[in-house]
């Protein structure tokens, strides 16, 4: 479709620092409260489905996160995670055993008891080949977890096989996992939606459709009766195509506890023009700003910058000629003006970037892009000294998706960056989405698209772990023995200034390298109403403001 | 005696022998202004756009692909950009006159592929009848039935967005109209008795089908054809804006108004522009046809 | 079978179907087409199932983080995307005949049914309004043009009508929405003018896009009514009976309006099944959550049940719409001679 669509889901789903308490002060503070206290807000798209282990997209997780809550969740800060469905977790001495001791009292929305074999059973739904969970690799960390995902779902031997993973509920309120490995970084997996309990007699009842799809989380009208999670909030309606409304879980115990809103209307509206004249309407009381409409919100009180850590980068595929020669891709780095493209076409909303973490987290070191920087003398020079001539390179085709503006226009800017600074002939070569997904992995092209990376969570783990040896987000098909090992070192190290150095170690090769073309960090700019009080922003937002802290939000007279 | 209804666009043809048919629906056709100005719009209008990589290399307008990012959207009258800036800086004027390029040459050149494939089945089927009618007409009705935009957006995903891809993806799929229309006066036609006279005399069938069937569906086809430009045009300006058209840079009126659409709130004219031209360009064709299809009518002649 | 227009009645070369023989006639041809209805639908599916998997990218690809491969084997053995394509449609041909149309990709846990019969009534609710405007208006004003034929009125009429009939429908919403949202919002403050979504909770919010998908089918109707009614205005028998006087006039009014209807025959049902299978830009623009959209959704991701499902939706809808128009025809034109 037209919009940003799948630029936004890049974009917000991502981890990041900074905490910006939204005009006003927190709960109560002279803050004359309006007698409704419901909040309305914008999805880019209806979810797919209600189930946190088939969660997907951001505009899942925005559902999901209400309804339910995992093990962990991070901090205010985003810095680290605390204790959320557990009341505290533990990890052995040998980094592979973590046992979660429950909240007490903790309660389904149904008014059961949540029990560890609840977690239990949400996790195994995960590793089940025949769930066909989207996300089940980020469990691969458990024991036995890759092994039991990649059996063949028809295997009689799945059920027996689920048994073997390292899960373990040792009373009703004691999960236990085991890890394959050590993994300092499983304290965030915890924490992601993916690992909400679920109920296996819930979703034994309400069976499967004929594709052997369950039907309690599918998103329909059913859903307030099916869903029951153990989250802040249950679902009280659903509209087929139009929205989904959440109202406060009275049997939640957790830190998320006593909402002051009475009623969450999440709306899907795919086109951002019109949930922006919506907002302005007062149909909406936040919305993100248009790219088009930047110069209309600058100077506007309800404007809102929160920095996210998420990471543009242009893709080159090293396998194929003239990008197989890293000089030529460090060239066509140092081509591009990443303050023009920031300044002139994001109007000055995001923020230039060399390397590959994002400014907020552990491992920000923009001195360590100096070598992509952008200068036209130096690459001409690094080009010359490539071996490969430009006018050899005319007619390099640079591949992006027809149907997003955003894709369209950094296209055209590369290619006329391109022309002027080194004299290449770039020749667009424009797909929609799908056909650029399936070229990507069949390695069908030469450079191109802006690609985009929001942080799952801030740890460095889940960023340099992109480029490793055949990974399926390594879209360059890059290989680079050293990057890998300092990798591999540093996710398994645990004292942080081991860490610390391998990352820098990794992120030098990846600068000079240059499998990809690092472009700009991006910045959420949202409106909100000056009536929306106490909202917590995390640069992990799942597509609106508050998302993570949604207990703290006040709609204050108006 | 004059008869009620006009049905879709058939012509009805009394007079089979054409002597001064031309010359008389030329007169005609001259008498409607509106159709003779429409028709200098759209000469003016190939004019400029054949002319256009000339003007630009004689300085009158700037490249349609330089990119200004600095003076990105500026407004129309603007110094040097009569027609404002898009986001990227590039000159409107200048992509609209380049646009016309492709909107004028795709909605002209689908018609060929129309007139091929619609007007070769009409002609087949009509003329054979039997068998040959009844499977050429089953399939028409399958294309007919089948909605237009699921081919088009495949084959266009599958081949890639280019001029070629597009031109043959829309003409595909806009032929059943002529197809019919061929068959009905063929049809119509055949059981005349000028043509049982050619084939008894022992005319073969495609000397019957050249002399005397396509001289008269030619009215009927020429005014379907013009009539179909317009609604070419419309179509690849349809693709423009779900996403698919033809890949940058070169500029079309349809990716122009795809591109202005996310910003048309602050800055409306860059959609109002070729809007504006891609409805004087179909409102012209149209003008045209209506006066073609007056100026061929023989129930007209009074 | 396409309907042919005989010439007119000129001595008498082609002789007219008897009225009492007629029922016989037209349910047979009624049947006939019926018959070859089920080998075109047939056709029509087969060719949308291998056009939709001839589509680079499958339905798992996506931007940002990538599935495992495991993960998409599994999704692909859980929809049966892993046997080969002729199993594969034979199943689905299999299902269709129970009316199982499969679950949709995209939403999980929903069956095509249920997506379908989500999305239906706000594209028919859309186009059926705008049928009853498009038939009222453009009769309306085809009629008053004609009757005052060559007056400022009419010239007016056709100039509107043929400018209609030009710009294409999206350029027309675009425009309402500059002109109108911006202009007619900050006078009024009503928030229907906006696009707002929101539908279709209210006729309110319907004003734009039925506007918006009626104006060049009203101008095209117009143009036709006016023709024909201009024609009728001239026969004969119509002059010799305004002459007379007012009950005459009466009979004669019924019989040129009657007349002045049968191009909106014509126009009915290739219109009303426009309409029906919802112009997907004005259901874009004005974010209307009709099947037109979520077609193009489907295809965009490769959701093949939706695709296929979909696709079935319009081409009967079309082809039924055909027959049902061709039959009106015998019994309002008599010069028409079914073939």
């Amino acid at each position: 479709m037209q919009s940003e669509i799948r630029f936004r889901a890049i974009a917000l789903a991502s981890a990041g620092l900074f905490v910006v308490a939204a005009c006003g002060g927190s709960s109560g503070n002279g803050v004359t409260l309006a007698s409704a206290q419901e909040l309305r807000i914008r999805l880019t798209t209806e979810p797919a489905t209600f189930d946190p282990g088939q969660a997907q997209w951001d505009y899942e997780g925005a559902v999901t996160r209400q309804t339910f809550e995992s093990l962990l969740s991070p901090t205010k800060d985003f810095k680290d995670v605390t204790p959320a469905a557990a009341e505290s977790y533990s990890v052995d001495s040998t980094g592979l055993i973590w046992t979660f001791k429950l909240r007490p009292g903790a309660k389904w929305s149904d008014g059961v008891a949540v029990k560890a074999a609840d977690f239990v059973y949400g996790f195994q739904r995960v590793l089940d080949p025949r769930l066909a969970a989207p996300y089940a690799s980020f469990f691969y960390t458990i024991k036995n977890g890759a092994t039991v995902n990649g059996m063949d779902p028809k295997d009689p031997g799945v059920d027996a096989a689920l048994q073997t993973l390292g899960l373990k509920a040792v009373d009703d309120n004691t999960f236990q996992v085991t890890l394959e490995a050590p993994a300092g970084y499983f304290k965030w997996e915890a924490s992601l939606v993916l690992g909400g309990p679920v109920r296996k007699d819930i979703v034994q009842k309400f069976g499967k459709d004929s594709s052997g799809n369950d039907k309690w989380a599918a998103v329909a009208a059913t859903a307030p009766q099916s869903v029951v999670g153990n989250g802040p909030f249950k679902i009280s309606e659903v509209v087929p195509k139009d929205h989904v409304t959440l109202v406060p879980n009275p049997n939640y115990v957790g830190t998320r506890s006593n909402p002051t809103l009475t009623k969450i209307t999440e709306y899907y509206i795919d086109d951002e023009t019109v949930a922006y004249a919506k907002y302005k309407s007062g149909e909406l009381d936040q919305v993100p700003v248009p790219l088009a409409d930047t110069e209309a919100a600058r100077n506007s009180p309800e404007l809102l910058k929160i920095p996210q850590l998420a990471v543009f980068w242009v893709n080159m595929n090293t396998k194929k000629a003239p990008f197989d020669n890293p000089k030529v891709r460090l060239a066509i780095t140092q081509a591009i003006d990443r303050n023009s493209y920031v300044t002139n076409i994001q109007k000055g909303r995001d923020l230039a970037a060399s390397t590959l973490i994002p400014k907020g987290m552990r491992n920000y070191r923009p001195d360590l892009g100096t070598q992509q920087s952008f200068n036209p003398a130096t690459a001409k020079a690094t080009l010359a000294s490539s071996g490969v001539s430009a006018s050899s390179m005319n007619g390099v085709k640079y591949m992006y998706r027809s149907s997003s503006p955003g894709s369209k226009t950094a296209a055209e800017f590369i290619q006329a960056q391109l022309k002027t600074n080194l004299g290449i002939d770039v020749v667009l070569d424009g797909t929609d989405s799908k056909t650029e997904s399936a070229r990507y992995k069949a390695g069908n092209f030469q450079f191109g698209d802006i690609s985009g990376w929001g942080a799952d969570y801030p740890d460095s783990q889940d960023w340099f772990d992109i480029f490793l040896t055949g990974s399926g987000n390594n879209f360059s098909f890059w290989t680079n023995k050293a990057y890998d090992d300092a990798v591999t070192a540093a996710d398994a190290a645990v004292d942080p200034a081991k860490r610390d150095a391998a990352y820098e170690t990794a992120a030098k090769i990846l600068v000079a390298e240059a499998p990809v073309m690092f472009l700009y960090q991006s910045t959420a700019w949202i409106l909100v109403k000056p009536y929306l009080k106490g909202a917590i922003a995390t640069p992990n937002d799942d597509q609106w403001l508050g998302d993570y802290f949604a207990n703290t939000i006040q709609i204050a007279q108006h | 005696m004059a008869s009620p209804a006009m049905i879709a666009e058939q012509v009805d043809w009394e007079n089979p022998e054409q002597i001064g048919l031309w010359t008389d629906a030329w007169t005609r056709f001259r008498r409607n202004r509106l159709a003779v100005a429409s028709l200098v719009i759209v000469v003016v209008m190939i004019v400029l756009a054949i002319i256009a990589p000339l003007l630009q290399r004689v300085g009158i307008i700037p490249d349609p692909t330089a990119q200004d990012v600095v003076n990105s959207y500026a407004s129309p009258g603007s110094p040097g950009h009569l027609l404002g800036t898009d986001d990227l800086g590039r000159d409107v004027l200048s992509k609209i006159l380049f646009g016309a390029q492709v909107s004028l040459s795709i909605g002209i050149f689908v018609q060929f592929i129309v007139l091929g494939i619609g007007g070769g089945i009409g002609l087949v089927a009509g003329y054979y009848g039997g068998w040959v009618d009844n499977a050429l007409m089953r399939f028409t009705d399958i294309m007919y039935a089948f909605p237009d935009l699921l081919f088009v957006l495949i084959i266009v995903a599958a081949l890639g967005p280019t001029y070629l891809n597009i031109l043959f993806a829309i003409g595909f799929v806009a032929w059943v109209g002529l197809a019919r229309l061929v068959r009905g006066s063929v049809l119509s036609i055949k059981e005349k008795e000028y043509v049982e006279a050619a084939h008894a005399a022992g005319s073969s069938p495609s000397k019957i089908i050249l002399k005397h069937l396509l001289p008269n569906s030619l009215g009927p086809v020429i005014v379907t054809l013009t009539f179909g430009i317009p609604a070419a045009i419309f179509t690849e300006a349809v693709l423009d804006f779900l996403g698919v058209g033809i890949r940058p840079p070169q500029p079309t009126w349809g990716v122009m108004v795809f591109d202005g659409y996310a910003a048309v709130d602050s800055y409306p004219y860059l959609v109002i522009v070729p809007c504006v031209a891609l409805s004087l360009t179909m409102l012209a064709f149209n003008f045209i046809g209506d006066g073609l299809r007056d100026a061929l009518d023989p129930r007209m002649r009074r | 079978m396409a309907l042919v227009t005989g010439a007119p009645l000129r001595g008498a070369l082609i002789p007219l179907r008897k009225r009492s023989g007629r029922g016989w006639t037209l349910g047979i041809y009624i049947a006939r087409r019926l018959f070859w209805l089920v080998p075109v639908m047939l056709f029509v599916v087969l060719i949308t199932f291998f056009l939709a998997h001839i589509a680079p990218g499958s339905p798992w690809d996506k931007e940002g983080r990538q599935l495992s491969l495991a993960s998409v084997h599994n999704l692909n053995v859980k929809y049966g995307l892993d046997q080969p394509i002729w199993t594969q449609f034979g199943l689905y041909l299999w299902n269709v005949l129970h009316f199982d149309f499969g679950t949709s990709y995209q939403h999980p846990g929903q069956s095509v049914n249920q997506l379908i019969g989500a999305t239906w009534p706000a594209t028919f609710t859309l186009g059926a309004v705008s049928f009853v405007v498009i038939v009222v208006v453009g009769v309306s004003l085809g009629v008053v043009a004609a009757l005052r034929q060559n007056s400022f009125v009419d010239y007016t009429a056709v100039a509107l009508a043929t400018v209609g009939a030009s710009v294409p429908n999206f350029v027309v919403g675009i425009v309402l929405i500059i002109l109108l949202s911006n202009f007619l919002y900050k006078i009024t403050n009503a928030t229907f003018f906006l696009p707002t979504g929101g539908y279709p909770q209210d006729l309110l919010h319907m004003i734009m896009p039925v506007a918006t998908l009626s104006f060049l089918p009203i101008a095209y109707l117009a143009r036709l009514t006016r023709s024909s009614t201009l024609d009728s205005l001239r026969q004969d028998f119509v002059r010799t009976a305004w002459a007379k006087g007012l009950r005459e006039r009466l009979v004669v009014t019924r019989h040129v309006l009657k007349n002045s209807l049968i191009p909106v025959v014509t126009v009915a049902g290739p219109l009303f099944a426009g309409l029906i299978t919802g112009s997907v830009i004005v259901e874009q623009v004005f974010q209307v959550p009709g099947i037109g959209r979520s077609y193009v959704q489907a295809i965009e991701a490769r959701d093949y049940p939706m695709i296929l499902g979909t696709t079935m939706l319009y081409a009967g809808l079309v082809a039924l719409l055909n027959l049902v128009v061709d039959v009106a025809y015998v019994f309002i034109d008599p010069r028409v001679k079914l073939d």
